[in-house]
């Protein structure tokens, strides 16, 4: 009876350790893409552009957007609701200074089932560009953009429920207008 | 009644039920107190042990994963340890100083605010809502909106590079339309 007793406390002390490990788990596996393992490339990097914007940080700056501006009004419409923005950005003077294996490590954190690789650019002369959605049920839970070239390694990581038609209409209202070439090109048939 | 034995012990007594008496006898109560062997280990210590541990266990892990959230949450220093050749850190427009953010009375106002309209006699507060920030605040905002505006930018830059390389095959789908492919 008594060793009946001390197992039942032992079944449920590892079941309430796995449940404890379990909600860890779960916890970190979120949108946070972790880019610590790209701090011993920045010895060799020519620029480094190492931006992290926590929740907290990015309202309090959100509410110095200006909601007259067109470019900060985008910006602070689709802030509302972020958990975060990090960006880093590694410029290279020469090539062949990361190894694949350095891409690996990141494109690693987004091989699983609750992201999805929605487009993949691969060129070996220009910039590959690997945009990845984390879903949590019909929503977006974050985004992952990782691009590399020769001589660049970028990885932008929101977390939180981005809206990618907005995010990719800023580019053209950042004060650089929208050039509409080719309708503007397009030969007049007077 | 010879029954009458069976319930108060009045009358005859029936020898059967006696013996009964005699041989259950042993069994009734005592009004003496409990006598716990010395002797007798309970297990009890043993239990408390596992279950003491369990606890701390889960408060430990609690305590973890806060600390772990929190650590991910909070703002990370900018840059590496050791320096690279060129960090380009973005700048605040903070070279002016902002030496009265809030006006003389209880108005608060916003940095953008303060650049548009810096000869506009302060309204009247409706705004205890916002508290008052010091200098270093306002600087630290400005900081974080100019990381904010490039990080958007940059996201959005190399998102526009997938989206029109993506196009370039297949014009008809945007970016974001396009199905899972690994």
């Amino acid at each position: 009876m008594k060793s009946i007793h001390i197992g039942l406390i032992r079944v449920l002390a590892l079941g309430l350790f796995l449940a404890v490990a379990g909600g860890t788990t779960a916890m970190a596996q979120d949108a946070r893409i972790q880019t610590s393992s790209l701090d011993a490339l920045a010895v060799k990097a020519s620029q480094v552009v190492d931006v992290n914007l926590d929740e907290r940080l990015m309202q309090f700056a959100a509410k110095f957007l200006d909601s007259k501006d067109v470019d900060e009004a985008a910006v602070k419409k689709m802030v509302n609701g972020l958990k975060g923005i990090h960006v880093k950005v590694l410029e290279f003077d020469a090539e062949g200074q990361y190894s694949t294996a350095d891409v690996e490590a990141l494109r690693s954190q987004v091989r699983n089932p609750s992201w999805s690789r929605i487009v993949g650019v691969s060129s070996k002369r220009e910039t590959n560009v690997e945009v990845y959605l984390l879903m949590k049920g019909p929503e977006v839970g974050g985004l992952a953009v990782i691009a590399f070239g020769p001589k660049e390694l970028m990885v932008v990581n929101i977390v939180g429920p981005v809206d990618l038609d907005k995010l990719s209409k800023l580019e053209g209202s950042f004060g650089i207008p929208e050039l509409e070439i080719e309708s503007k090109s397009k030969p007049k048939n007077n | 009644m010879k029954d009458d034995y069976l319930w108060d012990r009045s009358g005859q007594p029936d020898p059967e039920i006696q013996q009964l008496e005699e041989i259950l006898g042993e069994l009734r109560y005592l009004p003496r107190p409990l006598e716990i062997p010395a002797d007798l280990k309970t297990g009890s210590n043993r239990s408390n042990f596992y279950a003491i541990a369990a606890a701390v266990a889960m408060i430990a892990l609690g305590l973890g994963a806060w600390l772990a959230v929190q650590r991910q949450e909070s703002p990370v220093a900018t840059g590496p340890q050791s320096p690279p050749a060129e960090v380009k850190t973005v700048t605040p427009e903070v070279s002016k100083p902002t030496p009265v953010i809030a006006a003389a009375d209880d108005t608060t106002a916003t940095v953008g605010e303060i650049n548009r309209r810096p000869a506009r006699k302060p309204q009247r507060s409706r705004t205890a809502r916002t508290p008052q920030l010091s200098s270093e605040e306002i600087a630290e905002a400005v900081a974080a909106k100019e990381r904010l505006m490039m990080a958007m930018r940059l996201a959005s830059s190399k998102l526009n590079y997938a989206q029109k390389k993506a196009q370039g095959s297949n014009p008809a789908q945007p970016v974001y339309h396009q199905h899972k492919i690994g």
